[in-house]
């Protein structure tokens, strides 16, 4: 009797450990992809958000989590928000999104990123809400979040690559900030001979190297050309894009990029630079925010300028490389659509006016602030875009997954002199037959 | 106790929730990855069969990367057993017969191991860094500057260099398992080779290093199979670069699985590696059930 007790209760122990297994297991399962109602109360309808602000250094995050609290109070929701560092946010969503475990509103990157959430049909058409707000959007602002005709997300801000000088160096060495690309190429000759590196980089993490491909192929071919090339319906073969190569070939020959950029990763290099390691930056303007920091040395000595024009190309000086490159979606699982859909553009157009006014970003919404408190860097990158005519998205955002993998790696294999830009055009233009 | 040890059924009922457990997170996911690395499959929309059309391109198609990351990660297993290992044994053994400082010694050998990789990948990138690097102020400092370049952003010299921090970051791991290993060994068989007028080094080639082979299969195993999957200080170091020269199949899967959107693809290196692994593991067995003395 007592051994038979004795196993029963050794068998009662381990089921109930398997079961309580078993049971977080389910709870697991159903937790993900719609929206839970507990915690909070009960008549509050709770969303989640997912977004990539995490630190709590970026002055950032202080805005969008106001944000988030006044459209909780305007729509009397909770909103539960997460917050994921840049590179491993790009894991994480991908992989939730494709488990069905996403959150109701995400952050996201515009055109070929976020193109197979819509093709796999995980985001919400926001054709139906956004009539009313259409107005308030700058024009075209909305164009690398709308596939096949329908927008998908919506963007908070834009963005836009110029050319950062260090003015205290320019002056140093007695340069003139380059307007074209004989400029830019005897200026690389002065500050190199005096040991100071001439154009940033941070090639190891690639996609610092495709800015300057990328930007020497919008002032060879133009905006339209290069837009046309990206979505397959010109050639990467036709002689302004090899001559784009030619002159990044030409600027690494002349040793514009440092010895060591191979091995610096952009963090890094964006160090060097607010340290006053180099003379120019060529990057998006979310350079402003690390060259106005506490810790920057060179805090009201850069200035943005366009980037160096080349002769007998197609591009003007007011064609620029960016746009919105990235925004929000909603997902197409959300309980309440109309309600995300609300909460969403208020969020966005609040965080277009705080950034703007906070000098952390340029507005993607028209808003109107104290002009006064703007930065004059953020400024002058503001009122520079004004006359704009043609805009190209960077390049790795606009192609898909391996394509964007590929033309990074090209162009690094081009600058260290693996392939001639003959064969970088044979190989971007198989992209394009695939 | 004791009967309930031997009843089969219950020791079925105590393995089953580690069993469970274990199947779940471990035997799943490898059928699953199985399953994927049969689809054309982008990680959102609907996969398509393919049958086995990823593993033939592992080696036939985007030239050739695979092989490539899978020569450099054979090229580390080799360092590890070949270089690694002896040097892990002699410092084992030098500890092992009680020199002065020998708990000093041992803590300070397996200090590496225990501080976090990403913490090591760091201090390395900073002393191979081109302009304040130990490694070319030294060079500058003493006259032999055409030799300084930058290390981890040379195609010639990265792969070395990031192997060099993966062998010596594991030496000190080894070296405490054959450590503790010729610890085990009794003092009598010792006092016997000495009587019988042995020296150190022919005690060590004849008693000592026999005796260890359990543990040095051990060793060896997971010097092979810890470099067929290395991925973490490589990752740090290089992450790959430059133009993939350092390239492993771990970080070209994760690189194929999270930046080109290739799961399919991407999930057929995955069980690659697992079965490469295993295969590793079994021949390394049988040449250690082969060998009648070493």
């Amino acid at each position: 009797m007592k051994r038979i007790s004795k196993k029963l209760l050794c068998l009662f122990a381990a089921l109930s450990l398997t079961l309580s297994i078993g049971g977080c297991k389910t709870t697991d399962g159903t937790d993900g992809g719609t929206t839970s109602p507990d915690g909070g109360s009960k008549d509050k309808p709770t969303l989640k958000i997912w977004h990539i602000t995490a630190s709590d250094a970026e002055g950032n995050r202080t805005i969008l989590l106001n944000a988030i609290k006044e459209a909780e109070e305007k729509f009397n929701v909770k909103i539960e928000e997460t917050g994921t560092e840049n590179e491993q946010y790009k894991t994480k969503i991908k992989s939730a999104m494709a488990g069905n475990s996403g959150p109701d509103i995400f952050f996201t990157w515009a055109a070929g990123f976020s193109q197979p959430f819509v093709d796999g049909g995980k985001v919400l058409n926001l054709d139906p809400y956004i009539g009313a707000v259409k107005d308030k959007l700058l024009t075209g602002i909305t164009d690398n979040f709308t596939y096949d005709g329908k927008v998908y997300g919506v963007p908070y801000q834009m963005q836009v690559g110029p050319l950062f000088c260090n003015t205290e160096l320019f002056e140093k060495y007695n340069v003139k900030i380059p307007e074209t690309y004989e400029e830019l190429l005897t200026a690389v000759k002065v500050f190199k001979e005096n040991g100071v590196t001439p154009l940033i980089c941070g090639a190891k993490d690639v996609w610092p190297a495709m800015w300057y491909y990328d930007v020497l192929a919008l002032r060879t071919a133009g905006s339209q050309l290069c837009n046309d090339a990206l979505a397959g319906k010109a050639s990467f073969e036709s002689q302004e894009f090899i001559d784009a190569a030619k002159k990044l070939v030409e600027l690494t020959e002349a040793g514009a990029f440092g010895p060591n950029t191979m091995s610096v990763s952009w963090d890094n290099a964006n160090v060097d630079f607010a340290q006053g390691k180099g003379a120019m930056l060529f990057n998006g303007n979310w350079v402003t925010g690390n060259v106005n920091a506490e810790s920057s040395a060179v805090k009201g000595k850069i200035v943005a300028r366009k980037f160096p024009l080349i002769e007998g190309g197609k591009g003007t000086a007011t064609e620029y490389f960016g746009g919105a490159g990235d925004g929000y979606m909603i997902n197409s699982a959300t309980k309440d659509p109309k309600l995300a859909a609300d909460v969403l553009f208020f969020l966005c157009e609040k965080l277009a006016f705080d950034m703007y006014e906070q000098n952390t970003g340029l507005p993607g919404w028209n808003v109107s602030v104290d002009e006064s408190k703007i930065n004059p860097l953020t400024k002058e990158i503001s009122d520079m875009t004004k006359d704009s005519t043609g805009w190209t998205l960077w390049w790795d955002v606009f192609l898909e997954g391996a394509a964007a993998d590929t033309h990074k790696n090209l162009v690094v294999q081009l600058m260290a002199g693996e392939i001639t830009p003959e064969k970088f055009g044979q190989e971007m233009q198989k992209l394009n037959a695939k | 106790m004791d009967k309930v040890l031997r009843d089969k059924k219950a020791i079925c009922v105590f393995v089953l929730p580690a069993f469970l457990f274990f199947f779940a997170m471990v035997i799943i996911p490898i059928f699953m990855s199985g399953y994927y690395s049969l689809l054309d499959w982008n990680g959102m929309s609907k996969g398509i069969f393919v049958g086995l059309r990823n593993y033939i391109d592992l080696f036939t198609s985007y030239n050739n990367e695979f092989a490539k990351s899978l020569g450099n990660s054979l090229i580390l297993a080799g360092l590890s057993v070949f270089i690694q290992l002896p040097i892990s044994l002699t410092l084992a053994l030098i500890l092992a017969r009680g020199i002065k400082g020998e708990k000093f010694y041992r803590t300070v050998y397996f200090i590496p191991v225990i501080i976090s990789t990403v913490v090591i990948g760091q201090l390395w990138s900073k002393v191979y860094h081109y302009e304040y690097g130990i490694v070319n102020m030294f060079l500058r400092n003493f006259g032999l500057e055409n030799l300084v370049r930058d290390w981890l952003g040379d195609k010639g010299t990265a792969l070395i260099c990031v192997f060099i921090v993966i062998v010596w970051q594991y030496i000190g791991y080894h070296m405490l398992l054959m450590y503790s290993s010729a610890k085990s060994i009794p003092e009598d068989l010792y006092e016997a080779a000495k009587i019988d007028g042995a020296s150190e080094l022919t005690t060590a080639f004849k008693i000592t290093i026999p005796l260890m082979k359990p543990i040095l299969n051990v060793c060896v195993t997971y010097a092979i199979v810890g470099s067929l999957k290395t991925f973490d200080l490589i990752w740090v170091l290089t992450g790959g670069g430059p133009l993939k020269s350092t390239e492993v199949p771990s970080t070209l899967m994760y690189n194929t699985i999270f930046f080109k959107n290739q799961f399919g693809y991407g999930s057929a290196m995955a069980l690659f590696i697992v079965i490469e692994c295993l295969v590793l593991t079994v021949v390394v067995q049988k040449i250690f059930k082969s060998e009648s003395y070493l």
